[in-house]
């Protein structure tokens, strides 16, 4: 029973170690004063000057304009795909509720999916809509999150830099290598990476198999390294297309978790305080080896209602055990924990198991860490909400002790509390407002795959996983409905950037401040104290809020899960 | 290449102190016209030349993989060695339970259970307080013990009454394979240890001792199963 | 029909994004 710790052990150590050398190319990729031909090329095609500096407000428009054109591009895409090439099976196209939802959910990074790929969408639209909507989104929140550092490091200065040269920089230097290797190893692993739509078979037993298949490997790649998460097909990362062996859910897990884990490091590097990134590193560690422990534990234990049915989910060295439904064997109980764990962690929401079906005390993982959205998070924003609760946690140690908040050798004020408290609110409100709007709407409850307390989760996991942009679901939710399409689309774009504006305007703020040099009274963050307080916090500020909610869902699922409750 | 410099308006270069660009309408015009560029050249770059660069060098290097590692027997296309199938006869290894769905030929636009439907993964997505549930687990627990000459009350592997997520999943556990063993064998006239061989060369191990399970290949399993089977029918017949 | 929907949401996007543009205008008098 020790494999699967050691299992653990061994992945996060190696996500460790390439921690430090990708944390370093980042670190490269905002500060170095060289651009490369290809770069320069791209600036002048795009009409942009990459000496020119902007202010915090100016980062965030480009930022918004460039999501908003993309945005707009994709759904234009999405809408004319039965135009398009390389539709063999005359798909059409998606409807307009249907294709708001999917592009402002790519370009959140979010890729919640409505939809499922392999009937609804035609290889052109994965590749020229999700798969360049996966790119656009993910680099938007690493250049953001490269800005926002920057902006911390300064002092006494106006500007954060240059939205186009972090974004062209992590696009060309960062995301498109890596996901051209990854893909490579991924086709040698079974991936299939083809233009073919399908492949028909004839089963052993005469039976007519209809394989579809695409350009699975190039999407499967970006869509890890950039905690994206939309699958080519509806089943995701369970789908043996797109996960067929230990090894690439091995490597999903690490891509997952590399760019995440490295801009802690990238942070300290920049800032020239190595042991703050650190800390960070340590914070996020911490919550994830709790979360992992908890769903493991929880899965491995196996299901009341699957014992009483009579199934044996004692785990041997012949059965993984556990409980098995909706689960695919090849990863058996312990690869799913980790997968669910770092793609709720790291916000990506891609699945190698279904969630809907996971046991009541096992699903509090994916929803915790979605709600905490800062346990290594999301492309770029994982930092930027870590250190949102850093700032928070900052504050609250200087009111203990009565003196003005410090971090970063900066002044914390109050323009910057009301800022991280605007981000913090946002995000909870989002998930909160909408939950309830949907549990009181009088047609959402048709969507519903699960009866009683499970039913109300499906319905607070999505919204959690759209504000937080996540992406996965409790997929029994028919979320295909004008309603749930717009509001999920809303709820997407509201969680985005509501919390990433004010986090925006932080940054700007800090780099404008003076240094004020450490002094006795200085309460020090790159110690192991503070990340104990920055774990206490995260989870105080995230129970506070989110606690009720998860009572009515996965704890009274659990207690009628013990004593047999069933519902149809 | 060229140096690029002179397709920049002549700027000096920002210092660090100085204030960013004032909001006027031309700089506005100048993010986006700046967006709806990089909109396009992302859009090709990613959408279009990284697919289809990906595509190319991938059917170059990896051919079988990359279009599906797919099976062949006779110049038949079986299907795939990652991708289960359904077996119902009695004298084939059976695939965990499907909950795939499809279109039901009866009635138009509604859906029937269809197992292993590679057209549409899919999952039950019940959870632990569903009817449902407990009742199709119970009814395939019930179903398995007697299709496996099982005592009633006897413990059976998890794997063998619960659907995949994928719905498409190729592997049963190595208990579940141990328990049909005994029918299989009995169905083919062959001795327990011709089947039990095949079943080990069908199993795989742990990946480098940690990942994953261990986890035998129904499809595989059953395609050497037939072929020690039919020996002799036609010469260049393939071993898998 | 499809076309005002494609109305309909197109007008939501832009509507939303300029909203944003308007928030972080809103931000810096915080």
């Amino acid at each position: 029973m020790w494999l699967p710790w050691m299992e653990f052990a061994v992945v996060l150590a190696v996500m460790a170690v390439l921690t430090v050398p990708m944390g370093q190319w980042l670190a490269r990729c905002f500060t170095s004063e060289h651009h490369t031909w290809l770069e320069r090329l791209t600036y002048g095609t795009l009409g942009i000057n990459p000496q020119e500096q902007m202010g915090w407000q100016r980062y965030g428009a480009a930022l918004l304009l460039s999501n908003a054109v993309m945005m707009l591009l994709g759904y234009l895409i999405l809408r004319t795909q039965d135009w398009l090439p390389l539709n063999p099976l005359e798909i059409a196209a998606q409807p307009p509720h249907l294709a708001f939802n999917t592009a402002a959910s790519f370009i959140t990074n979010t890729n919640w999916q409505a939809y499922a790929g392999e009937s609804s969408l035609t290889n052109a639209t994965q590749m020229a809509a999700i798969t360049f909507l996966m790119f656009a989104g993910a680099t938007t929140g690493v250049a953001v999150c490269g800005g926002f550092v920057r902006g911390l490091a300064r002092s006494s200065s106006l500007n954060m830099g240059n939205f186009w040269v972090d974004y062209v920089r992590v696009l060309w230097r960062v995301l498109l290598p890596l996901s051209l290797l990854v893909a490579l190893f991924y086709v040698w692993q079974g991936i299939p990476q083809t233009l073919n739509t399908q492949t028909l078979a004839t089963t052993v037993e005469g039976a007519r198999q209809q394989l579809m298949m695409g350009p699975v490997a190039s999407l499967e790649s970006i869509k890890h390294l950039g905690t994206n998460g939309g699958g080519f097909f509806s089943m995701n990362a369970a789908h043996p297309f797109e996960n067929p062996t230990p090894l690439t859910n091995l490597v999903h897990i690490l891509s997952m978790l590399l760019i995440p884990a490295s801009l802690t490091y990238a942070f300290g590097s920049m800032l020239l305080q190595r042991r703050q990134g650190w800390v960070f590193f340590g914070a996020c560690l911490v919550l994830f080896v709790g979360f992992l422990s908890l769903v493991f534990t929880a899965e491995q234990g196996g299901s009341q209602l699957l014992a009483r049915a009579g199934a044996d989910q004692q785990a041997s060295i012949t059965q993984p055990g556990g409980n098995m439904e909706g689960k695919e064997l090849r990863f058996g109980i312990a690869d799913t924990a980790l997968f669910v764990t770092t793609t709720t962690a790291a916000t990506t929401g891609s699945v190698n198991a279904m969630h809907d079906s996971l046991t009541p005390l096992g699903s509090i993982t994916p929803l915790a860490l979605m709600m905490l959205n800062c346990v290594f998070g999301g492309d770029g924003v994982g930092l930027i909400n870590l250190i949102q609760y850093a700032i928070l946690t900052v504050f609250l140690a200087g009111m203990m002790i009565g003196r003005t908040p410090e971090f970063l050798g900066k002044k914390i004020e109050v323009r910057e509390i009301k800022l991280v408290m605007l981000s913090v609110l946002a995000h909870s409100a989002v998930i909160l407002g909408f939950t309830a709007l949907a549990a009181l709407w009088p047609d959402a409850s048709a969507s519903l795959n699960n009866r009683g307390p499970h039913g109300f989760s499906e319905i607070l996991y999505a919204y959690a996983s759209a504000a937080a942009n996540n992406g996965s679901a409790f997929a029994g939710l028919n979320a295909n409905t004008p309603f749930f399409n717009t509001t999920i689309g809303l709820a997407m774009l509201a969680g985005r950037f509501l919390t990433l504006l004010p986090l925006l305007a932080v940054a700007g703020s800090m780099a404008a401040k003076a240094t004020v040099p450490a002094g006795p009274g200085t309460f020090p963050t790159a110690t192991p104290l503070f990340m104990g307080l920055l774990v206490f916090v995260v989870l105080v500020v995230g129970g506070l809020t989110f606690l009720p909610a998860l009572a009515l869902g996965p704890v009274i699922e659990h207690l009628q899960m013990l004593v047999g409750q069933l519902y149809a | 290449m060229k140096s690029s410099s002179s397709l920049f308006p002549s700027v000096s270069a920002a210092v660090d102190m100085a204030t960013p660009t004032a909001s006027n309408s031309s700089s506005w015009g100048q993010l986006v016209g700046s967006s709806v560029r990089a909109a396009v050249v992302v859009m090709l770059v990613t959408g279009i030349a990284y697919p289809l660069l990906t595509t190319g060098v991938a059917q170059a290097l990896f051919p079988q993989a990359a279009n599906g590692s797919l099976i062949v027997r006779d110049g038949q296309i079986l299907g795939s060695a990652l991708i289960g199938q359904q077996f119902e006869a009695a004298s084939y290894f059976h695939s965990r339970p499907s909950a795939t769905l499809g279109p039901d030929p009866a009635q138009q636009g509604a859906s029937m259970a269809s197992p292993y439907n590679a057209a549409a993964s899919g999952a039950s997505n019940q959870g632990s307080t569903h009817q449902d549930l407990a009742e199709t687990v119970a009814r395939r627990v019930t179903q398995y013990r007697m299709d496996n000459g099982m005592a009633a009350g006897a413990a059976v592997p998890v794997d063998a009454v619960t659907a995949s997520a994928s719905g498409l999943d190729p592997h049963i556990s190595v208990a579940n394979a141990a328990l049909q063993l005994p029918r299989v064998a009995r169905e083919r006239s062959l001795t327990h240890e011709q089947v039990q061989q095949l079943l080990s060369q069908s199993t795989e191990q742990r990946t480098l001792y940690l990942l994953g399970e261990p986890r035998v290949n129904v499809l595989q399993l059953n395609l050497a199963l037939d072929a020690l089977h039919q020996p002799a029918v036609s010469a260049g017949a393939a071993k898998e | 029909m499809h076309a005002l929907q494609d109305l309909i949401f197109v007008s939501l996007t832009v509507t939303c994004f300029v909203a944003l543009l308007g928030f972080a205008r809103a931000l810096a008098r915080i």
